[in-house]
């Protein structure tokens, strides 16, 4: 549905040229959910106002559908309000001169279309706003000004809908609930969606597919599963999930791989060439072996360690572990998430164990 | 030139490449930029060059030039012209400093104690507006004349003095009226900046175990330096430029101030307006010397800065006991600065001769002198050209003020191109109105069009000193426009008129209402320019009101001045009454 080819934007600051995006290329199958994930700065936003022209890239090729609507060859550029794109914008953009219906109204009125008033309330009761009309959009709350956004984003049939981290103003609640009904709709009309945040919860639960993106590259482009259980890089490794990273020298052991990192000796069941090597570990996946507190029994071929414990921090339904290696380097700090109510206290030595299976290797770079 | 305006910075600035820009094609947008440029252009660069051409020749505007030195070697060779020089020097200093004092500990009252004079910045900020120069001056002189003044006759009665006490016609008598008339701008200078000072900054003072004393010496004296810095500026450079004290108590008193040597230069027969050139030149200097200066104080404001666009309500110092005194000093200014002078204009416009009000006094009372008003000579018609002017000026310096805004800010051009037009809209700041007079007059004296002698030459005068405001005022208004709003509505698919005409013009009306009636009144009581331009047939207000005091007749005066502020007032409470009621759909 949409095809990136080579995109190059430049920003000229009073410090020189920044890349924004550097020479990106994508293919996104059409209705389909797809998130751009990454740090502020990473250029996600810029590519998504590229694709909405907003932005005029500098270099490259971008196609919605069967048009090119942009080519720096060709000298091609079709302005944002011919594109047909439905957008839903960070700050909502909502008009405070006009009612909820006159906002949802407009993109029908000004492309001269038809049945205005119907297909207005159609929109409006799909987000869930039936009977606000006429009200005054500058006097809903946040959550309701969204829904307006999203109402006037949709209410064109577009092809293509662009979010830009829609959900970032919201209250953690609220965001809950506005991701499953997001999805909804999305599903409902099945227009092809680009999303664009930086919240990896949003990235993982909503998206068919998500790209990882820092320093205008795309690090990485998979499922979220994928992304999550199998992440080619330590940067993916990080921003999704969460991960212990650590260096190593590999010896191949026959199918499995042997690791010596600051932590210790790490045996991993992936295998990999010899020599230098990143792995990662996720924090939930380290046991602590303990039966009187109910945890987990050492199992043959697991990593066994013994740590002591350097940090504890609350979350509610879990507790975040911070352990320090007893043998190995001393220097390296293993996180770990263990059940709120667990008894342990900073300055205690435990016993922790991680199977070999969640040792995971990464791509050399 | 233009007072010191109700805003807090009058100059603009062209921000950083910032990538929230309108892409238009490039040679219309080149040619609508250049266009743009030339019409601004065309309103300061040829008076000023004609300021130029004036000075350095000894040849009156009409006439081959005749290249000499003469004109400003002559009027920088007299001791005389250095003497009057210094004397504004002197009394520009003298005000701005206590200006600010007084200003600055009034805003402080009403923005950061709990003293019940929060209404005060509502008041004052129409005082300026509705009671100009001129009416200050003249009923300050009906309260401290020697010979009528109503104070000085109230305290030789108390006193049984056998004459005034009180001189207004003295140095100090100038540097009262001069400094009471902008105190009013001096506390909306800084009563801005109080109120949206960041409290934590001197919540960590305190915590760090300063006192209180500490902190307001240490940190938010410190903190205010930009703006106290700034302020003294613009009060100076008003004060150098200054028409009205110096001509309606200066003269009288026997002091020529700088701006009256200038003024008399054109006013005399023959006209001398080479000589007006000469003399304007230090002025101009010194007022672009006194703005650049300002840029640089006020450029590193981000060091200073209290304001990040959340708002902060700053804490509120109790005063205890000292409250009554406080609100003492505050009432107190507010019948010095609007209530005494407009009070005792109003009573000379009902008696036929300054007076006490007593049993005869009021026996005396009649509608004579409005009578007498109407029938001056060409008073209602200038009445008439006056409100008409304001409204063309107001009209067409919004617009052009409103495009020069939205380029600035909205338009992705050249920088060059962008900061020119930036720069040259703003250049007028530094123009006295008198500069604007002077240049303007010799420059349409030399065009062989018909506009000098006519109300065209009044409107352009107008446009030219009031245009950085517009541009001000509509780029404030442009600014709080978040860029997504019209974003969003290209991306429904709207056109770029129709993004302009529904989202940006119907958002941006109460800013450009705001300008049309800012630069309207501030036209309506122009006085500087107006003197050298306006003529027999296309009189002001503002001359008007001069003619009548060079007449003596002062209680006429009052009745015309009355009458038009009474007009006046409805006319704005009316507008304001209609801007709410358009406003509410804003929200």
């Amino acid at each position: 549905m949409i095809t990136i080819k080579h995109l190059v934007k430049r920003f000229d600051s009073t410090s020189g040229a920044t890349l924004a995006l550097d020479d990106l290329s994508i293919d996104i199958e059409p209705n389909t959910f797809f998130t751009l994930l990454g740090p502020s700065g990473c250029g996600k936003s810029t590519l998504l106002r590229c694709l909405a022209g907003l932005e005029h890239p500098d270099e490259g090729e971008i196609t919605i559908g069967d048009a090119t609507v942009f080519s720096s060859a060709a000298n091609i550029l079709v302005p944002s309000n011919r594109r047909n794109i439905g957008m839903v914008f960070q700050s909502y953009a909502i008009w405070p001169h006009m009612t909820v219906g006159q906002n949802v109204a407009f993109p029908l009125e000004v492309q001269g279309q038809k049945d205005i008033r119907r297909r207005t309330l159609e929109a409006l009761d799909l987000v869930g706003l039936s009977g606000l009309d006429t009200r005054y959009a500058s006097k809903l709350s946040g959550g309701q000004q969204q829904r307006v956004a999203l109402a006037r984003a949709i209410v064109g049939k577009p092809k293509v809908l662009l979010l830009d981290e829609p959900l970032s103003n919201l209250d953690a609640a609220l965001r809950d609930q506005m991701r499953a009904e997001l999805l909804k709709i999305q599903r409902a009309l099945n227009v092809t969606t680009i999303y664009v945040t930086h919240d990896q919860t949003e990235a993982l639960s909503m998206s068919d597919r998500v790209a990882v993106m820092s320093k205008g590259r795309f690090i990485e482009v998979a499922s979220p599963q994928e992304l999550y259980s199998r992440p080619r890089t330590a940067f993916s490794a990080r921003f999704v999930g969460g991960a212990n990273i650590l260096e190593g020298k590999a010896i191949r052991d026959g199918e499995r791989t042997t690791i010596d990192t600051g932590l210790g000796r790490l045996v991993s069941a992936e295998s990999t060439q010899e020599g230098s090597i990143t792995l990662f570990i996720r924090l939930e996946k380290i046991v602590w072996l303990d039966e009187r507190n109910g945890q987990g029994v050492a199992r043959e071929g697991m990593n066994r360690f013994t740590c002591r414990i350097v940090g504890r921090r609350y979350a509610g339904d879990t507790s975040e572990f911070d352990l320090s290696p007893l043998d190995g380097d001393q220097q390296t700090l293993l996180r770990c998430r263990f059940p709120a109510d667990i008894a342990g206290a900073p300055g205690d030595t435990i016993s922790i164990g991680i199977a070999p299976e969640h040792v995971h290797l990464l791509a050399p770079h | 030139m233009s007072a010191p305006g109700i805003e807090t910075t009058i100059a603009s600035k062209v921000p950083a490449s910032s990538p929230r820009r309108r892409h238009f094609p490039a040679l219309a947008r080149n040619l609508a930029l250049a266009a743009l440029i030339l019409v601004v252009g065309y309103l300061i660069i040829p008076p000023i060059g004609a300021l130029l051409l004036g000075s350095a020749t000894d040849t009156p505007p009409g006439v081959a030039p005749h290249f000499t030195s003469s004109s400003l070697v002559y009027a920088y060779t007299q001791r005389d012209h250095y003497a009057s020089m210094l004397l504004s020097v002197e009394f520009a200093a003298c005000t701005a400093t206590l200006v600010l004092l007084v200003g600055g500990a009034l805003a402080w009252i009403v923005a950061r104690t709990d003293s019940p004079l929060g209404r005060m910045a509502d008041i004052f900020t129409l005082v300026p507006i509705l009671v100009p120069a001129i009416l200050f001056a003249t009923g300050w002189l009906l309260l401290l004349g020697p010979r009528g003044g109503m104070l000085n006759l109230w305290a030789m009665q108390i006193f049984g003095l056998k004459s005034a006490p009180l001189n207004l016609y003295s140095f100090w008598g100038m540097v009262w009226v001069g400094a009471l008339q902008e105190i009013p701008l001096a506390f909306l200078w800084f009563w801005p900046a109080f109120k949206s000072m960041n409290s934590d900054l001197e919540d960590a003072a305190l915590m760090s175990g300063a006192s209180a004393f500490t902190v307001i010496r240490r940190i938010t004296i410190p903190l205010l330096r930009p703006a106290v810095v700034s302020g003294w500026i613009m009060f100076f450079i008003y004060g150098l430029g200054a028409l009205a004290v110096p001509l309606m108590i200066g003269i009288p008193a026997g002091y020529v101030m700088y701006s009256t040597e200038i003024y008399l230069a054109v006013q005399r027969i023959p006209s001398d307006l080479n000589l007006a050139s000469a003399y304007s030149l230090a002025l101009l200097a010194a007022s672009l010397i006194g703005v650049y200066v300002y840029h640089r104080a006020t450029r590193d404001l981000s060091r200073f800065t209290t304001v990040t666009g959340k708002a902060f309500n700053p804490r509120i110092q109790r005063l205890g006991r000292w409250r009554p005194v406080a609100t003492a000093f505050g009432i107190l200014m507010l019948f010095l600065v609007a209530l005494l002078p407009m009070l005792v204009l109003l009573w000379n416009a009902f008696i036929p001769f300054s007076q006490l009000p007593s049993i005869a006094a009021f026996k005396l009372m009649s509608l004579k002198n409005f009578r007498a008003a109407l029938e001056y000579g060409e008073a209602i018609q200038a009445l008439i050209n006056s409100v008409v002017l304001g409204i063309a000026a107001g009209v067409v310096t919004t617009v052009l003020g409103c495009t020069i805004a939205w380029c600035t800010l909205r338009l992705k051009g050249p920088k060059f191109l962008l900061a020119t037009l930036d720069q040259m809209a703003t250049l007028p700041v530094a123009m006295p109105g008198l500069i604007v007079g002077v240049s303007v007059l010799w420059f349409y004296l030399l065009l062989p069009l018909p506009i000098y002698g006519s109300s065209w030459i009044l409107l352009i005068a107008y446009i030219t000193l009031h245009l950085p405001y517009a541009v001000r005022i509509c780029g404030s208004g442009l600014a709080q426009l978040h860029h997504e709003l019209e974003e969003a509505a290209a991306m429904c698919g709207a056109h770029w008129f129709t993004v302009f005409r529904r989202i940006v013009l119907a958002l941006l009306a109460p800013s450009l209402l705001t300008s049309v009636i800012y630069v309207g009144l501030r036209s309506f009581r122009e006085y500087s320019a107006s003197i050298l331009l306006a003529s027999p047939g296309n009189q002001v207000f503002s001359v008007m009101v001069l003619d009548m005091w060079d007449g003596g007749n002062l209680n006429i005066l009052c009745a015309y001045v009355t009458m038009v502020t009474a007009v006046l007032g409805v006319l704005v409470a009316l507008l304001s009454w209609a801007a709410r009621r358009f406003g509410v759909k804003v929200a």
